[in-house]
């Protein structure tokens, strides 16, 4: 979480809100954009809105988020005056787990008037007695508490307050009518309570408990508490099903048999849309309103919009005493004087560190470096990295890995689409420098392990780990990885096979062209086996492997690195090897490598290799052309030519031909070179 | 450019307040119980009562105020008048017309003032029925003596509560039809007028006690007519009339209630018994006017219901 918004722009806007709200006043509302076209909100809310739908859901709000909301009444009747302030607020991350949001609300009211029904008619002038209420929160504050990262739970306290201005004549000295007017006051700090759990990533639930608690600072007069707010306590089930990151859908019920359903369609990353209806057996009709949202993020900002529409025919600017005094005000937030709408609301991360959208819940190593097959993890996984989704969109989510030294550059991995709360298991590849060939053993080293979520630069989240990097002579004991010490383009690989061809023309001259390979490689192994001594391995075989330098330098080696360094001439004359992977089944003490050679003789000229068809093995090339391999047991080396031929050839007719090794999968013949 | 869209949220955003700055009308909580606004007038900063006490109730259904404002009118009146000890009930019209061009002096012991001679228009009908033509006298008090002094004559039909004349009796939703042969500069005239529904009160009698910090709803069946006028009075036991008006409310109500405030109510003066007469008129209005005749004339078509009530 490195990147950084502009700050100068935080400024901006932390001096110039509070600078512009005390000039703008009063609006009717409905919580906010997103939260009306999803309209079924107590299991999705994850933003400030959370104050009036699910406190539970700030757990799940950004941090150092600021959040405006504006409206404009849409309609006939409704003295439409233009567009409207209706909140602003923020939430407020504190060691992770715990979030705050404050909202100030001076758009959140509503202004009542009943004309007076009658009017005094004094020379001409009409002298009217107007009453007038006003309920108005302008204040809520709310915590929300992250259990697990499954489930929260949330309170929010909303601050009521509530007016009645009462026009009355009256008579001074009994003969002039004036007018006198009453006020009365009331306030109260309203609780509601909630939790949002998530069962998996596709079910997510909340419920909540409005009006909890009620705390009276003070309240109207008895005889005029027909007018006062009366808060229901209600209970609120919500449950979000989000079956692809693309699509959610939403239900809220009520236990006063209210509820709502939405939908949310994700278009693009950036894109939503929804869709959603307030019903209830107490509405007329059934569905009381539609509503709609679009919503587009981006790094910077959030926008959404929304629009509501009442479908009851009762709306306008003019309504009923008498409904008012059975019914009464019960919510600010969402009433039966609630009128058409657009909305708009408008959210700035103001925290200098990106909110992250990614985490990475584990990182998995799952296998040492071998120098000297260190090239494969540019394909072949190291290790996987778990990713989760921490926020409320889809991500397209890319790993990188870094290992100081011995890597050039981070590689990072393509990008994973991650729905919200889902996890994936990304591989990790890496592409090391050749310093790691100069590993003389075994060394432990950090690997950085970055993830970054779309559309955001920079990285989400970091962890370390370590990954353990072998010597350069060490081999996993893979006939697959024993390949890498071969190299037939070894300055010193390439001297000794051309000394030898020099030592040995005319011989070589004299050979038919058939032969000409079996010869080479006859007397390759007599120069080799002669000059060198088969020494058992100081560590255990599998486990460390001579580079075919080292062999030669050193004159001797064990099986292994016989077998590589002749592989290694054979192919330095143009000769194809393969190595024979054994592991007898049951018996992997007894697992054994040794090699075979192409003679480049057709298969139908085996016999002027041998007489014997079990000292040979015939192989397709890629061409569909057959020639006749031959079997060397590396361990014979010392033993001749002949021997060394003998022994494979028993070797490879027991394994293979006898023991159906390769059908069984217990021998596996690894071409050190394409053929 | 890059830099620009750096900003751009900021600027959207404050873009967003300041435009937000308008604010929606109130919701209007309208009474359904009042079907129209009354208008208010507090008789008592008139000086007098307003109300014409011809008889020991009102039964003109006019204020000072009309009788000040029309000189001549023509009454079709039905009158009930429930006040506890007895329930009366009368029917009767009149042609009355003041010519105000030429007044002249009466003399008496208080000083003189002056009246106005009343006109006569000749033979006069409702419908098929004669008028009875009838003097007015006024009877003067000076020092010494009373005399008397004709001043001209008015037409009657029915029982007025003073002297009971030819039979007529009302009829709600009747187009009644006045007409008069004329005499001297009056020409001959007819004019019609259509007479109110009955209006049947509910819940107000003379039984009733209202309460002063209760709205007082008047409710009723039938059609009212297009004026409705409540008027509080005080109650003289004794005379058995009206002794002094005190709030007169006027509407022009499009369905069958109307709400008296309770902060009107409030305004009632005390009394020792909280006894006071409500008086609900339910009229047709319109002006004519008479050749020969300089002034308008009002026409009216009425029911007025009396009621001696208790409030509290």
């Amino acid at each position: 979480m490195v990147q950084k918004h502009h700050p100068i722009l935080k400024i901006i806007l932390v001096i110039v809100f509070p600078a512009l709200v005390t000039h703008c006043l009063h609006a009717q509302h409905f919580g906010s954009a997103r939260g009306i076209g999803l309209s079924a909100y107590t299991s999705a809310v994850n933003e400030l809105g959370a104050l009036d739908w699910n406190p539970a859901g700030l757990s799940r709000a950004r941090d150092w988020e600021l959040s405006t909301t504006s409206a404009v009444l849409v309609g006939k009747g409704h003295k439409v005056k233009g567009m409207m302030f209706q909140t602003l607020g923020g939430t407020k991350r504190i060691l992770e787990n715990h979030t705050f949001g404050v909202r100030y609300s001076p758009g959140f009211l509503l202004d009542f008037v009943v004309p007076s029904t009658f009017q005094f008619a004094n020379g001409g002038q009409s002298i009217s007695f107007d009453k007038k209420i006003s309920f108005k929160e302008s204040y809520a504050l709310g915590y929300g508490y992250q259990l697990s990262p499954e489930a929260a739970i949330g309170v929010s306290a909303r601050y009521m307050e509530e007016s009645l201005t009462d026009t009355e004549p009256f008579f001074e000295k009994d003969t002039v009518a004036r007018i006198r007017f009453t006020d009365y006051f009331a306030s109260s700090w309203n609780f509601d309570l909630g939790v949002q759990w998530s069962m998996n990533a596709k079910w997510h639930f909340g419920i909540v408990a409005k009006n909890l608690f009620r705390m009276k600072e003070s309240e109207f007069p008895h005889e005029t508490r027909e007018y006062s707010f009366r808060p229901t306590k209600t209970i609120r089930f919500g449950a979000t099903y989000q079956p692809t990151s693309v699509l959610a859908t939403s239900l809220d019920l009520d236990s006063r048999r209210r509820g709502a359903a939405g939908i949310e369609i994700n278009v693009t990353r950036s894109l939503q849309l929804r869709q959603g209806m307030f019903f209830g057996k107490e509405f007329a009709p059934f569905v009381a309103a539609l509503a709609s949202s679009i919503g587009w993020v981006s790094e910077s900002v959030q926008i959404d919009a929304g629009f509501i529409q009442f479908l009851g025919t009762r709306r306008g600017a003019e309504l009923s005493l008498q409904e008012f005094l059975t019914e009464g005000v019960r919510d600010i937030s969402a009433n039966q004087y609630m009128r058409n709408q657009l909305m708009l609301t408008v959210s700035v991360p103001l925290s200098v560190q990106r909110e992250a959208m990614a985490k990475i819940e584990q990182v998995r190593i799952m296998s040492e470096v071998y120098p000297s097959s260190h090239h494969i993890h540019a394909h072949r996984p190291l290790g996987i990295a778990r990713v989760r989704n921490i926020s409320s969109k889809p991500i397209e989510a890319r790993v990188s890995f870094f290992v100081d030294q011995y890597m050039d550059a981070p590689t990072e991995t393509p990008s994973y689409v991650i729905s919200p709360d889902a996890t994936a298991d990304i591989p990790l590849v890496a592409i090391f420098n050749d310093a790691v060939k100069l590993l003389p053993s075994v060394v432990l080293r950090a690997a950085d392990v970055f993830v970054k979520a779309s559309p955001h630069t920079g990285y989400d989240d970091k962890v370390q780990t370590r990954v353990v990097f072998r010597g350069r002579n060490d081999w996993d004991g893979d006939a697959l990885t024993l390949r890498y010490f071969v190299t037939p383009d070894d300055p010193e690989v390439l001297r000794f096979s051309r000394t030898v061809a020099n030592e040995h023309k005319e011989e070589l001259a004299t050979s038919t062209k058939e032969l000409e390979k079996l010869v080479s490689a006859r007397k390759l192994f007599d120069e080799f086996s002669s000059r060198l001594t088969y020494v058992r391995d100081p560590k255990q075989s599998k486990d460390r492997v001579q580079f075919p330098s080292e062999t030669l330098a050193l004159r001797g080696g064990d099986c292994d690195d016989l077998a590589v360094t002749y592989t290694s001439l054979l192919a330095s004359v143009g000769i194809s090897t393969a190595f024979v992977d054994v592991v007898p089944p049951g018996e992997e003490d007894e697992a054994h490598i040794y090699l075979m050679f192409d003679t480049g003789v057709a298969a139908a000229s085996a016999n002027i290799v041998s007489s014997n068809p079990k000292r040979y093995v015939v192989r397709r090339d890629f061409k569909g052309r057959e020639t006749v391999w031959i079997p060397i047991e590396s361990t014979m080396m010392t033993e001749g030519f002949e021997r060394a031929w003998e022994i494979g050839a028993e070797t490879y007719f027991r394994d293979v031909e006898a023991g159906s090794g390769l059908t069984s999968g217990w021998v596996r013949i690894v071409d050190v070179l394409s053929r | 450019m890059k830099r620009s869209f750096q900003y751009s949220p900021a600027i959207l955003v404050i873009a967003l307040l300041i435009s937000a700055c308008d604010q929606p009308n109130s919701i209007e909580l309208v009474d359904e119980r009042a079907s129209a606004p009354l208008e208010v007038l507090f008789l008592k900063e008139n000086g007098d009562t307003p109300i014409i006490k011809e008889s020991s109730i009102d039964i003109t259904g006019l204020t000072k105020l009309d009788q000040e404002q029309y000189a001549g009118s023509i009454l079709i009146t039905s009158v009930k008048s429930d006040l506890r000890s007895h329930v009366e009930q009368l029917s009767y019209a009149r042609i009355l017309l003041e010519d105000r061009t030429t007044p002249f002096p009466l003399s008496g012991s208080f000083g003189t003032y002056s009246t106005y001679p009343l006109i006569d228009v000749g033979k006069a009908r409702l419908d098929n029925s004669d008028f009875d033509l009838n003097e007015w006298i006024l009877r003067i008090r000076s020092t010494l003596t009373t005399h008397f002094v004709r001043t001209g004559v008015f037409y009657k039909l029915g029982n007025d509560g003073i002297q009971v004349g030819k039979p007529f009796v009302f009829e709600h939703n009747h187009d009644y039809v006045v007409e008069a042969e004329g005499r001297g500069v009056v020409k001959p005239f007819i004019m019609d007028i259509r007479t109110p529904g009955r209006m049947t009160l509910e819940g107000l009698s003379s039984r009733t006690v209202m309460f002063r910090d209760e709205d007082l709803v008047l409710r009723w069946q039938g059609k009212a007519g297009s004026l409705v006028q409540v008027i509080f009075s005080t109650y003289n036991k004794v005379e058995g009339r009206a002794a002094k008006g005190l709030m007169l409310l006027k509407a022009n109500p499009v369905g069958n209630s109307l709400v008296v405030s309770s902060s009107l109510l409030r305004l009632l003066p005390e009394s020792s018994d909280g006894e006071f007469l409500v008086s609900v008129v339910s009229a047709n209005r319109k002006t004519a006017t008479i050749e020969g005749f300089p002034h308008k004339v009002l026409v009216q078509a009425a029911t007025i219901q009396n009621f001696l009530v208790t409030l509290r």
